[in-house]
């Protein structure tokens, strides 16, 4: 690299600058004097545009910023004893750019070369070039000026895998914690009665062996109950087809009488309709009761108060209902009991 | 007991046997959601031990990544350091991207958080990092002391320097190699 030796610049924000440039250089000047005029020659001649100020880097937008109201923009700057020049001249629709080295016209891809062998120091624009640029190139730029110890792009590689590893487990965390909230609000909606499970199978299984048993023995009560009024319907049968017969005896003895003129055989008829008379009235236990009570004058069934002790008894019962007792004994009976009240 | 009271009873035992058989079901229902739950959070806890394994990895990948980038952000720092005047250059790539800041007199402060002087300063330095052979440093808004401190620095610096600056500079503040050239009628 050379320092550069001496500046020029020739309409140049109104500037006429022709100045030798020292390696440590300072300038002292008000705004606006032109101090900064002096860095903006070297950056055009050298880049092609300016990077502090306008954002212009076309060489029409370029000119318009900078150059001067009408005639060329021209910088040059020496390096390594060579005069490198760049002129700006207006067209209609912008600038044209020349390049000349030692005032020999030069291509504009030839430029670059003679900076090149001048050894004309590079500008960098921090703000702009280094600054500007997204994250990967300004690594990028750093690692190739200074270089890592190691693969650092396979490393990110790695840590993008493992980052995508750790968020998908924390999904699936969250969606298994939202199933298991889910499934106790359920469990908790049942509403489970008191007891545990293997209590209310133990109950039910007592319950269900109660049940049968009672079924068999309403089967057997009943097939006794049958066999009894088999019996009695015998009995009765008998009774009257002894009765029949009587009848029939009678009936032939009055004949065989009559023709006799018989008079002793009407006693005996009615002593044999006499001896059922007295069971028919004595079918309810709770009759002897009623008929023995002093103030009941005449003791018929119509004249038993409907509202006590009926009424009282409904009451109980309904009472034992709604406090949830169901197969208990003495609801049984008092159940009975009204049944035979509301029957007569 | 007669026939009326033990059907009555048989109809009661039947009640109470649906009623209690509804009360098992609810009790089998609950213990299927509770194997469920169970379920569940048994892979809820293996999940768990995957992410704590992850994490660790993730861990073990930071530390890897930030020991193969101590060279380049050290030099760079070292690099900086020869034209700042004061603390240190800071580079780091993390989750969150680059970050590129000075280490200086206010504390930490990362690039875009520089005042205007200090970005002047530390654009001077971070320049002469990347490779430029030609530093123009904007100075106006450096105060006396830290224009003092910039110059001394950038005297070393083997390149060319062009300073610009709108105040005056005490003669004893100015290093033997700069030259100083007034501007605009400027004395």
């Amino acid at each position: 690299m050379n320092p550069i030796t001496h500046i020029k610049a020739k309409g140049l924000k109104g500037q006429i600058i022709d100045e030798p440039l020292a390696q440590h250089q300072i300038y002292v000047g008000p705004t606006g004097s032109g101090k900064s005029s002096r860095a903006q020659a070297i950056a055009l001649a050298t880049m092609g545009y300016i990077p502090w100020g306008s954002s212009a880097k076309k060489p029409g937008d370029i000119y318009k910023a900078y150059g001067p109201a009408e005639g060329p923009l021209t910088v040059s700057i020496t390096c390594g004893g060579v005069e490198l020049e760049r002129r700006l001249s207006p067209t209609a629709s912008g600038a044209t750019q020349r390049f000349r080295a030692n005032q020999q016209n030069v291509g504009k891809d030839g430029f670059p070369a003679e900076m090149y062998r001048a050894g004309v120091p590079n500008i960098f624009d921090v703000a702009k070039s280094f600054m500007g640029l997204s994250d990967t190139k300004k690594i990028d730029t750093l690692f190739s000026l200074f270089p890592p110890a190691g693969d650092v792009a396979a490393i990110d590689d790695e840590i993008e895998a493992n980052s995508n590893k750790i968020s998908a487990t924390e999904k699936q965390i969250t969606s298994l914690e939202a199933v298991i909230k889910r499934l106790s609000s359920n469990r908790h909606d049942l509403n489970l009665p008191a007891g545990t499970l293997a209590e209310k199978a133990t109950e039910l299984g007592k319950v269900r062996g109660d049940y049968k048993a009672l079924a068999d023995d309403i089967k057997k009560e009943e097939i006794r109950q049958a066999e009894v009024k088999a019996a009695k319907d015998a009995t009765a049968k008998a009774v009257a087809d002894q009765k029949a017969k009587e009848e029939q005896e009678t009936k032939e003895r009055a004949g065989a009488a009559s023709k006799k003129g018989a008079t002793e055989a009407a006693p005996t008829q009615p002593a044999s309709i006499r001896t059922e008379a007295p069971t028919a009235p004595n079918v309810s236990g709770i009759i002897p009761t009623l008929d023995s009570s002093p103030e009941t004058t005449t003791p018929t069934y119509s004249v038993i108060p409907d509202s006590y002790p009926a009424e009282s008894l409904r009451k109980v019962l309904s009472a034992m209902e709604s406090s949830g007792c169901k197969v208990c004994t003495a609801k049984l009976v008092l159940k009975k009991e009204l049944s035979n009240w509301s029957g007569k | 007991m007669d026939l009326v009271m033990m059907k009555d009873q048989l109809a009661g035992l039947e009640t109470r046997g649906k009623e209690l058989a509804d009360e098992k079901d609810l009790f089998v229902k609950a213990q299927g959601l509770d194997e469920e739950v169970a379920k569940a959070q048994q892979e809820v806890e293996v999940q768990k031990k995957r992410l704590t394994g992850l994490k660790a990895t993730k861990k073990h990948l930071k530390n890897q990544k930030r020991e193969a980038i101590e060279p380049t952000a050290k030099a760079l720092a070292e690099k900086i350091g020869e034209v700042l005047p004061v603390g240190v250059a800071m580079f780091e790539a993390g989750e969150s991207g680059v970050f590129i800041g000075w280490d200086g007199p206010n504390g930490k402060v990362p690039y875009d958080g520089l005042s205007g002087g200090q970005r002047v300063t530390f654009d001077a330095a971070l320049c002469h990092a990347l490779d430029a052979k030609l530093l123009v440093v904007e100075a106006a808004e450096l105060d006396t002391e830290n224009m003092r401190l910039t110059l001394e620095k950038l005297a070393e610096f083997p390149g060319q320097v062009i300073v610009n600056t709108c105040h005056p500079i005490p003669k004893k503040d100015i290093p033997k190699k700069f030259k100083v050239t007034m501007v605009g009628g400027a004395e």
